[in-house]
């Protein structure tokens, strides 16, 4: 069963799973409570405590499209505000890996990995339509853990700026529009398929990598670690996990420590998809015998 | 320690919306003005006809141009809610009228639309060829009747490029403009157009809402 840390404004969007929300009780009847992006109201069964004006941790699980609350934690009024960070965005390591498919997905239900859902990311790169203009390649690019959302990369300048956006699938209409300046390369186009895994509080999606729909380029790996988005709070567990998840003898480390950035977004991860794709573009197509996809 | 942005969306324009996955509408609108001086009526009018519940908005507006070689520009729109920081902004590719044969009470469009977080919109917008063809700050009220929403708002132009404060915004008239929009549906443009027209029709003698066909009429820079 999925796990979200949600605000009283998400809840709205959620459609499975049990959230978390941390907010203040406004009213007991019909019970609302509230916190820094709105109000939400909710269902509760249990023998509550609580009374108007109490901030605390609520447990919803969703039934029947109706959050009910399961638990209820009371906590002091200060610690309202510490708990608007405690968000739940992964910290994510994407990486090729050598060997095929297949041999990677048995390592990962011999460690106890359960399939949960297939997984998806795709990448579009838009050139510039004419050479002599000033405009840069943009990539366009999904990802099925993202269903709604859309994100642009751009390449990075010689002053070190770099077009990073978060849009919803509304863009991938209005980019077409602009193809007097921004034209769609479909041979240049990745694809990477797969099957994403649960282990605890990780998530590991493996797939195989393709360029324009055809050829097979390589498996990728992407081992996200759920509860934190503080890339220093579990580097080293990521790594360590990693490495003994592979097994190959290699040491590897994220291209992102060297940033030495503090917090972890769904674009990072697009971002290693890009470094990735780009890579295999480069070298030529690897033609396996037993990337079988199952 | 760096602190996580987090975006609210309540920081997205309310004058512009994308109803659920819906992100290319075919529109219906219509346009009037009304002198400053007796805004105060046409809100009171408003309060009384429409669906209880309105809204106040500022919002930024910038409208930038792709220069194509041959054939006009193309233009889209981005849109903010004057707040403190500028991420969340509402992307508007706004098409040619459709042909009218005569049926149309209105001007219908196609309008695609897309939400986009950018900590640096103007990096993004250089990058893929737009330069800024115009720019103006709109403040006023959304109102609903239905599928219909109605805008009364001012523009204003600021002084000083690249500042939004109240203090550098002139206004760029002495009256307000409003707009009336409907959502078409089945592709039945009489129809919508139609339904819309009868609507504004209920708001004259305050307001005389005409079909404007900004194609024609050549755009003045500013």
């Amino acid at each position: 069963m999925h796990f979200f840390r949600d605000s009283c404004e998400s809840l709205r969007y959620r459609t499975e799973g049990v959230s978390l929300i941390c907010a203040k009780v406004i009213e007991l009847s019909p019970f609302t409570v509230q916190d820094w992006s709105g109000k939400a109201s909710f269902e509760v069964n249990i023998d509550l405590n609580i009374s108007l004006g109490d901030c605390a941790f609520f447990l919803l699980s969703l039934i029947k499209n109706q959050f009910v609350c399961e638990r209820v934690t009371v906590i002091p009024e200060q610690l309202l505000e510490v708990a608007r960070y405690l968000r739940m965005a992964g910290v994510a390591w994407v990486l090729e890996v050598k060997e095929p498919l297949k041999s990677i997905k048995e390592k990962v239900t011999k460690l106890g990995g359960v399939p949960h859902k297939p997984f998806h990311v795709d990448y579009l790169n838009y050139k510039p339509t004419n050479s002599q203009t000033s405009i840069s390649p943009l990539g366009l690019f999904h990802h099925s853990n993202f269903p709604l959302s859309s994100f642009l990369l751009g390449t990075t300048s010689t002053e070190g700026k770099q077009v990073r956006c978060v849009a919803d699938r509304g863009i991938d209409l209005i980019l077409p529009k602009l193809k007097a300046g921004l034209t769609p390369e479909h041979a240049g186009s990745f694809e990477c398929n797969g099957m994403e895994y649960t282990y605890r509080d990780f998530s590991i999606r493996v797939g195989v990598a393709s360029m324009a729909n055809s050829t097979t380029k390589g498996t990728i790996v992407e081992i996200e670690f759920r509860p934190t988005a503080y890339i220093t709070a579990c580097l080293g567990l990521l790594v360590q996990f990693t490495n003994e998840l592979i097994n190959d003898g290699e040491k590897r480390y994220p291209k992102y420590v060297k940033q030495r950035r503090t917090l972890y977004t769904a674009l990072d991860t697009v971002q290693q998809y890009k470094d990735i794709f780009t890579d295999m573009r480069r070298r030529t197509a690897v033609v396996t015998s037993n990337t079988s996809s199952t | 320690m760096q602190v996580p942005e987090l975006m609210n969306t309540s920081d997205a324009p309310i004058t512009r919306s994308i109803p659920s996955g819906n992100h290319q509408v075919l529109e219906a609108v219509l346009h009037a003005s009304i002198l400053d001086e007796h805004v105060g009526h046409l809100y009171e009018r408003l309060r009384g006809v429409c669906d209880p519940v309105f809204n106040s908005f500022e919002e930024h507006e910038m409208v930038f141009a792709l220069k194509t070689g041959e054939g006009p520009d193309i233009l889209v729109h981005f849109r903010r809610k004057l707040s403190q920081e500028p991420t969340l902004w509402h992307c508007r590719y706004v098409g040619t009228p459709i042909p009218d044969n005569g049926n149309l009470f209105a001007i219908c469009r196609q309008s695609t639309d897309s939400i986009v977080y950018s900590k640096d919109l103007m990096e993004f917008v250089k990058s893929i060829g737009l330069r800024l063809e115009y720019e103006f700050v709109a403040r006023g009220k959304v109102f609903t009747f239905g599928p219909i929403k109605i805008l009364v708002f001012k523009t204003f132009t600021t002084e000083k490029i690249g500042t939004y404060s109240k203090d550098n915004l002139k206004p760029l008239l002495e009256s307000h403009l409003v707009e009336a929009i409907i959502p078409i549906e089945n592709e039945d443009g009489p129809k919508y157009s139609k339904q819309l027209k009868d609507f504004c029709d209920q708001l004259a003698p305050l307001v005389h809402f005409r079909k404007i066909d900004y194609t024609q009429r050549a755009r003045v820079p500013y």
